[in-house]
């Protein structure tokens, strides 16, 4: 069969095969379980582009056939085989897969199918297109499926093979004897082990465990499974097949009756699977809240939020792994499972829900706050069609297309959000940035002297004028909004300087210097603790930077050695 | 029709390889035949850019005797070196275009030699000989296989986990060993490794993986987990093994000719290519000739080792102590676990090398990562006595001085580590950061243009260059340089925005305020910053 003429995104007719070709390009790509998500982005391409089959190709990135590190080669090259080849098995529609021997290796496979490339957009000439980047990231990121599952597309899912299901069927069968598996996946990783999994409070849960209903199943961490078992697991099944299998990790979380693990890469199968049952722990840790936020907007999911495409049987649960919180979500999600069951709907409990606007809202914000700007845009303007009248989509898909470059249509949305809600300075306020940007010098200060209008305390707007009279010289105005920011007690130290620059250019010297000198005292202050607390972190780690740190050489004054190492 | 390689391909060019799988394979079938397809042709000695290999009907549903068979294959090819690019797709159709396309060298099977020649016309193709005869083979036709540092790294931790370096012996059962043959000759051997104080690894494809065998054989036998699956691994294993015991025909194939290791092979199948390191005896043997047999592969491995030799009979590849030493710098470099073994390896070196400096410096720099600056200082000036030539060993030791608030000798270490090398920008640096804690500005300042000279880092370091010039009241030169940096960025310049950002960090919040993303939010990161600069309020 060939593609038909109903391909969404400009797919329309555009091979003569039944084959779509999707290029993961690991100069751009990682080397981590968001492959799955581009699986499942390219599968959705394939479906509408009316393609029968879809073809994975392996496009080899420069570091040794990645892109810039974050693993060792050998266990990157080890990822791909082990997780991406054999995993790929999960999506029936792939009939086919090719590790290239080089760029130009799959720009030949490209140049034979040149209208059956994913993403589109996509060429294997990256280096020569932005939109060709962009595209690659846009593909691999879970944001971009999450908006298409709020935007009402359907959403395809992973499924384990049948040899594994039934193998799977199988081990549980001899161990469970009839009770509902538990799966307990471990994190137990050498890198970062704060983010590890509380072994005895996971053990405590399992032995409070009602062993007549249920049997505790341990996943160990694919780095530990050939280290020693800690002792506290002997008496329980160890499913090492899964740590090494994605395939039959993906059949196991399936037969589990709940699953249970801490943020963890492979719980992006959890996500990816509606059928999995899963409650996840630990999704930040006390020292990285700010990190882990962000890593988790990238999903979609706001603070305290469940992910966009899950289930009720699904849950984020933003707590760390303590028994007692594990215990009680656990209660929680078993009762719902067990009503379901009741109420016989268990069996249709894999279909996704659509999500309510301010749920949406939130998920799309979340990912805006991260960048992810055309996967919130996508989601604010399905929005704004469905809620034409909604002040804060507007005003939201207005600040989107700002950010996205597209300036005269932030204009438009923001003018649409000031008509819906003219109280509001945030509108007011992102419209002036918009002016200002675009070096509509006029048009900001009056947006944000109405901002002011509306609440004189809005020191952003006083900041912003301070810095639109300093770019003319009109020091003097400058300085008095630079000083109402001070005075608003908000300001940073880059408020002093400017307004120390002000000072400057009104001739008054000595007052600036003294204000120089304050701020950078302060930040002198400020660096010596950031680079105490680097130092502290590293030898927490007990690891050598080499050429990182300014402190340690390594003998033979380390840089050649650098070489040699090929680092 | 096919024609024989040699003859027919002249040039050079480059190869692919188009493997149409059939029932009957098998991972060691393809290892085998890849292995031949290798030696085809003169050019694919420079590796196979493109191995296809085609899965009929659908790649989901191919299954052997070790599961899935394609499931297996990246695997089975990671460990062919001379495979430079590999696809595994379902249908020949879906290479058609390619390989049309493909000019150089097509090795494909004899039965699809034909099509091939039809649709590939700009190619050479070459047909590889069938695969029944394999058996008689010569062991120089197999390619020797090449794990991955990962598998090897696996293996290890479970041999340390379970303290059995060097004593782990495989058996491996095979589908064409019936239950009796296997259950008896298993036991057989079970309870000589018993005697032998050795750790069994047993195999078996045909009943569930990594399962313990149950009923008599319970308990004789440890698991590896994923040997039984992961072809990478079991190869590994076998790599790390006493010996290996095979039960049946099949996989003692991958054991012995690419792998050459001491072997006893129970079944029919290894003959003319079987190595000298290998005993063959019939499934129906006796438990004594089996014992007999066993015992005389384990001696031989034994003195093997012992002789310095592997087990291909070649002198072993003793690692140099340079390369010892570079794998500890690795390991010190990768944290966690890894320092341990790092300091393992250090210790080994200065066993067999009392007078390696390096290695003792490192084992300082270790030292003082530990926060044991006492011991640093001792084991560096170890490194010092023996090669006073290195100015690394005077600055890691001045970084010790340091730790221990001894500045004189850390800045007599310093400066001798900058006598031995002048370029040494880090040592200026430090020497920087001693001297504009003990207020002695001038002198920081004079290290702090000497680093920015050397490094070409006069803008990162800008921020520092400010506070001692203020410190030592040349406002107006402080203010100069301090003006310069805002007004580079209140001019929008994006080259110089790294330059502003690293001068003073905060910098870069005079750029980013501009654009406040959503107002609430801006307004508590700002909230949650103030409290860090309340001594300029």
């Amino acid at each position: 069969m060939g593609p038909t003429e109903k391909g969404r995104n400009g797919s329309c007719g555009r091979s003569s095969g039944d084959t779509l070709f999707a290029y993961y390009d690991l100069q751009i790509c990682t080397v981590t379980f968001d492959f799955f998500t581009f699986l499942l982005r390219a599968e959705i391409e394939r479906r509408d582009g009316g393609f029968a089959n879809l073809h994975i190709v392996f496009v080899p990135g420069a570091d040794d056939g990645f892109r810039m590190m974050h693993h060792d080669g050998d266990v990157s090259r080890w990822r791909l085989r082990h997780i991406f080849v054999a995993g790929s098995v999960m999506l029936p529609s792939i009939k086919g897969v090719t590790i290239c021997e080089s760029r130009a290796h799959a720009a030949e496979i490209e140049a034979n199918n040149p209208d059956a490339v994913f993403p589109i957009g996509y060429t294997t000439q990256i280096f020569d297109s932005q939109a060709a980047n962009d595209a690659a990231i846009d593909a691999f990121m879970f944001a971009g499926l999450a908006a298409l599952h709020i935007r009402g597309v359907e959403i395809p899912h992973l499924v384990p093979s049948d040899g594994a299901k039934e193998w799977v069927r199988s081990w549980l069968d001899r161990r469970a004897e009839g009770r509902k598996p538990v799966i307990i996946t471990l994190r137990e990783s050498p890198h970062d082990p704060a983010r590890n999994s509380r072994l005895d409070e996971w053990v405590a849960f399992a032995e409070g465990l009602d062993r007549s209903a249920y049997q505790p199943v341990f996943v160990r961490d694919t780095d530990a499974v050939f280290t020693e078992l800690p002792p506290q697991l002997k008496y329980y099944p160890i499913c090492d097949r899964a740590s090494l299998e994605v395939d039959i990790r993906m059949a196991l979380y399936e037969a589990a009756y709940v699953n249970l693990l801490v943020s963890n890469g492979p719980l992006a199968l959890c996500y990816l699977n509606p059928r999995v049952r899963y409650l996840v722990f630990k999704l930040f840790h006390p020292g990285q809240r700010e990190d882990e936020r962000a890593t988790f907007a990238v999903y979609g999911i706001p603070q305290s939020g469940q992910t966009p495409m899950a289930t009720p049987f699904q849950m984020n649960v933003w707590q760390d792994d303590r028994c007692n919180n594990i215990s009680e979500a656990f209660r929680e999600l078993s009762g719902r499972i067990e009503t379901a069951a009741a109420d016989g709907a268990l069996d249709r409990s894999d279909r996704r829900k659509r999500m309510s606007t301010a749920d949406a809202i939130a998920s799309a914000t979340a990912m805006h706050s991260v960048g992810r700007y055309d996967a919130a845009a996508s989601i604010y303007a399905h929005l704004a069609e469905v809620e034409p009248d909604h002040p804060d989509i507007a005003g939201m898909l207005g600040l989107a297309r700002h950010h996205q470059g597209r300036g005269d249509e932030a204009v438009t949305h923001l003018e649409r959000a000031i008509t819906l809600a003219p109280a509001n300075h945030i509108h007011w306020f992102n419209l002036g940035v918009v002016y200002r940007e675009a070096g509509d010098t006029g048009l900001a200060i009056s947006a944000f002297n109405k901002v002011l209008e509306i609440d004189p305390e809005i020191s952003g707007a006083h900041e912003n004028l301070g810095d639109i009279f300093a770019k003319q010289e009109d020091w003097k105005h400058a300085a008095l909004h630079y000083s109402s920011v001070i005075q608003l007690q908000v300001g940073d130290l880059s408020l002093y300087a400017r307004l120390a620059r002000c000072l400057e250019g009104l001739g008054r010297k000595e007052e600036a210097y003294e204000l120089y000198r304050r701020a950078a005292a302060a930040e002198m202050a400020r660096l010596k603790d950031q680079e105490d607390a680097k130092k502290a972190e590293l030898f927490s780690l007990n690891k050598i930077h080499v050429g990182m740190h300014p402190y340690f050489v390594l003998p033979r004054t380390g840089r050649d050695l650098e070489e040699r190492l090929a680092l | 029709m096919s024609a024989v390689a040699k003859e027919i391909v002249p040039k050079a060019s480059p190869v692919s390889c188009l493997y149409h799988l059939n029932g009957d394979d098998t991972v060691w079938t393809v290892i085998g035949s890849l292995s031949r397809a290798r030696l085809a042709v003169p050019e694919a000695a420079d590796g196979i850019l493109d191995v296809i290999l085609v899965a009929t009907p659908d790649i989901r549903a191919q299954t052997s005797w070790d599961g899935s068979v394609v499931q297996q294959l990246p695997a089975v090819l990671s460990l062919l070196e001379f495979v430079r690019g590999y696809s595994i797709c379902a249908r020949i159709s879906d290479v058609e275009t390619r390989l049309a396309n493909f000019a150089g060298t097509i090795i494909c099977r004899p039965d699809t030699y034909d099509r091939v020649c039809e649709f590939a016309s700009s190619s050479q193709v070459v047909s590889l000989p069938d695969t029944g005869d394999m058996h008689e083979e010569n062991a120089a036709t197999y390619a020797k296989l090449e794990v991955s540092a990962v598998a090897y790294d696996f293996i290890d931790n479970w041999l340390t986990a379970n303290d059995a370096n060097r004593r782990v012996v495989t058996i491996t059962i095979d589908e064409s060993a019936s239950d009796s043959q296997v259950v008896r000759n298993a036991e057989i051997l079970g309870a000589w490794a018993k005697a032998e104080n050795c750790i069994v690894v047993l195999m078996d494809q045909r009943a569930s993986p990594s399962e313990p065998p149950e009923g008599g054989l319970a308990g004789t036998f440890s698991v590896v987990p994923g040997v039984d699956q992961n072809v990478e691994l079991r190869v590994a294993l076998y790599g790390r093994s006493l010996m290996n015991v095979f039960i049946g025909s099949e996989n003692c194939e991958i054991a012995l000719p690419p792998m050459n290791r001491t072997a006893v092979v129970l079944g029919a199948g290894v003959n003319a290519h079987s190595s000298d390191n290998a005993r063959v005896l019939p499934l129906t043997a006796g438990a004594d000739e089996i014992g007999k047999a066993v015992s005389e592969a384990a001696a031989l491995a034994l003195d093997l080792t012992e002789k310095g030799q592997n087990q291909f009979g070649e002198k072993q590849m003793t690692a140099s102590i340079e390369e010892f030493y570079l794998l500890a710098v690795k390991f010190l470099q990768a944290g966690g676990d890894r320092v341990a073994k790092a300091i393992e390896i250090l210790k080994k070196i200065l066993l067999n090398d009392p007078k390696h400096a390096d290695s003792w410096a490192l084992l300082g720099l270790a030292a003082h990562f530990f926060k044991k600056h006492r011991d640093a200082e001792g084991l560096l000036k170890s490194a010092i006595a023996l090669n006073p030539g290195d100015p690394a060993y005077y600055f890691n030791l001045g970084n010790v001085y340091c730790a221990l608030a001894d500045y004189p000798n850390a800045i007599a270490a310093m400066r001798t580590a900058l006598e031995r090398d002048p370029g040494l920008f880090e040592a200026h640096d430090v020497l920087a950061d001693i001297y504009r804690d003990q207020k002695q500005f001038a002198l920081a300042l004079e290290h702090l243009d000497r680093s920015c000279e050397l490094k070409e880092k006069w803008k990162s370091s800008g921020g520092q260059r400010a506070e001692c010039l203020f410190a030592l009241g040349d406002a107006d030169k402080a203010l100069e340089c301090i003006s310069q940096y805002v007004s580079l960025l209140s001019d929008g310049r994006e080259d110089e925005e790294a330059a502003a950002v690293m001068v003073w960090p905060w910098c870069a919040k005079l750029y980013s305020s501009r654009d406040a993303l959503f107002l609430d939010d801006y307004r508590q990161i700002s909230m949650d910053e103030r409290p860090r600069y309340a001594n300029v309020e």
